[in-house]
């Protein structure tokens, strides 16, 4: 863990607590790198809470980091955030496993009044992830942004599944989640949108791009809106396509080679979601990630203690 | 420089070029004219290596080396390049890493060490002014958002940035405006040696005014079927081409 050392908690039976207190703001992120240890059990249960107080701020990173081990690694995550009236949290999940890996999360945001929230979850390697995302807009004018990368290859099946729930009026939520799906990937996503009965003025952009780039990957994507105000804006898009040919060729008349044509436009899709991070310094490592990944070089990130 | 021998091109099964010869020298620009459908751009295309399109007989040797063999981007790297008729976006890829990626390309086909990021950045200043690129077009995505005399100025400048010994220009004037065209053309003009060639396909005679062909060709039903001098190009602008199709007897 780096800073923040002062709003972090860990209980007896291993619960971690992240809390800023009312009116404080947290300007440096608060990291939190997860690896497993040789010795430690292969099924990890994970219990996290976050809980912003009024008027506070915070950035947290939180980089799930399991590396191979002699067995199947399974991790079941339980991340609880509570965002008090008025406060500005992001949250950062990065995952950097592997092929053997099954990571279960499930994520419950309660947004009081004018709450602004932003939630990135980043997958650059996996086996096998379902994340479960629900967002409870219960404070008028409250704010969330869930923004997701997948980057998918092998046989690696990768499912996200969200629930945004405007319970109240004058809430808005904006959602972006983009996969680039190679090999015999699979990807799916599942985004429901809920405007309860007297969520009046309720705001609401849903899109799903996925860049499905060899004939064997396959995308599975399903939005959905379940609306019971009459007062309201909500748009929502999916689409799923192939590399643009016409792009590649363009590339190539130029000298760019073929495979790093592709990359480029790979790196250049889901760039989109990072470039929606408020937290650019953040942004620009994540970048630099995304590339290594593209181009074949990860797993290793490099700078951690079981990649060095 | 480039010879084109015979050549037969088609695309979905149906026969475009039927038998093209056409020789180009060191330093020569020659305009490639002619009615749609005649065939010009399917030539173009096949120079450069669009997989769309399906060489059925002939050769093309670009400086003694067999072209057809060559994928898109060795043939980039031998020096050809062409200006496209309609330039594609492409959101999310900056021109900055666009043109980095194929000048570094070409320099490690060439056993060259890539440019460091301040001598390239340096290059792209200096070729920007070749046709008045300003630098907010410079930082944008690959022609995203760019208007047609922006993404015609732009394929100017990308040349400038390649420096190839042979350029195509295809229907580089169309959809320009008179200030558009006179920017284009003068950039091109700018890069002009006595080393590099050009092939220009055009319908009109404005562009040819400025780029001054040595050699004019006339395409139509997918063969050549007159060469001249640049006074061939003002005929056409004055007369069309049925007098053309008269004379061959089509």
């Amino acid at each position: 863990m780096t800073g923040g050392h002062q709003y972090i908690t860990q209980s007896a039976d291993g619960k971690l607590l992240i809390h800023v207190p009312r009116n404080e703001r947290v300007e440096q992120p608060i990291r939190i790198t997860i690896e497993r240890r040789p010795d430690e059990p292969l099924e990890e249960h994970r219990d996290i809470e976050i809980r912003v107080d009024e008027s506070a701020e915070a950035r947290i990173i939180l980089n799930d980091h399991i590396k191979e081990a002699d067995g199947q690694t399974h991790t079941i995550q339980n991340l609880q955030i509570v965002a008090g009236e008025n406060s500005q949290l992001e949250v950062y999940e990065v995952e950097e496993t592997y092929s053997g890996h099954l990571r279960e999360s499930s994520i419950v945001v309660d947004q009081q009044a004018y709450s602004r929230v932003t939630l990135l979850s980043l997958t650059l390697q996996a086996g096998k992830t379902v994340n479960h995302t629900v967002a409870h807009l219960n404070g008028q004018g409250a704010e969330v942004t869930l923004l997701g990368g997948v980057l998918a290859d092998g046989t690696q099946r990768v499912e996200n599944h969200t629930l945004i729930d405007h319970a109240v009026p004058e809430c808005t939520s904006n959602e972006l989640y983009k996969y680039v799906l190679d090999e015999n990937a699979v990807g799916v996503f599942e985004g429901r949108i809920l405007v309860q009965k007297d969520a009046q003025k309720s705001i609401s952009q849903e899109t799903n791009a996925n860049l499905v780039s060899t004939k064997t990957a396959r995308m599975f994507t399903q939005p959905a809106l379940e609306i019971y105000a009459d007062d309201v804006k909500c748009n929502h898009g999916a689409t799923v396509g192939q590399l643009d040919e016409q792009a590649l060729f363009y590339m190539q008349q130029r000298g760019i080679p073929y495979d790093e044509a592709r990359m480029l436009l790979k790196f250049a899709f889901i760039g989109e979601v990072i470039d929606r991070l408020p937290l650019e310094s953040f942004a620009e490592r994540l970048r630099h990630l995304i590339e290594k990944r593209i181009c074949g070089e990860l797993p290793s990130c490099g700078d951690c203690k079981l990649c060095k | 420089m480039l010879e084109i021998k015979n050549l037969h091109a088609s695309i979905n099964g149906k026969e475009i070029l039927k038998g093209i010869d056409l020789t180009i020298k060191d330093g020569e620009v020659h305009a490639l004219m002619g009615q749609n459908g005649a065939g010009k751009s399917t030539l173009s295309n096949v120079l450069v290596g669009n997989p769309a399109y399906e060489v059925t007989e002939g050769s093309v040797i670009f400086n003694g080396k067999d072209l057809l063999q060559m994928k898109p981007e060795e043939r980039a790297h031998e020096g050809i390049f062409m200006s496209f008729q309609h330039p594609i976006e492409i959101p999310g890829v900056s021109m900055v890493n666009f043109m980095r990626a194929a000048v570094n390309a070409k320099r490690k086909y060439h056993n060259q060490e890539p440019l460091s990021a301040s001598e390239f950045l340096r290059l792209m200043r200096e070729k920007r002014k070749v046709v008045e690129l300003d630098n907010k077009l410079a930082n944008r995505a690959v022609n995203e958002g760019f208007s047609g005399g922006e993404k015609k100025r732009n394929e100017i400048f990308q040349m400038a940035m390649l420096e190839p010994t042979f350029a195509i220009l295809d229907e580089t004037d169309s959809g320009l405006d008179v200030d558009a065209l006179r920017i284009v053309a003068e950039g091109f003009n700018k890069l002009r040696t006595p080393e590099t060639s050009a092939m220009v396909i055009t319908h009109y005679q404005r562009l040819l005014d400025y780029l001054k062909p040595d050699i004019v060709h006339v395409l139509l039903n997918g063969r050549i079927v007159k060469t001249g001098g640049p006074e061939l190009a003002t005929d056409i602008e004055n007369k069309g081409f049925d007098w053309i199709k008269e004379e061959v007897g089509l």
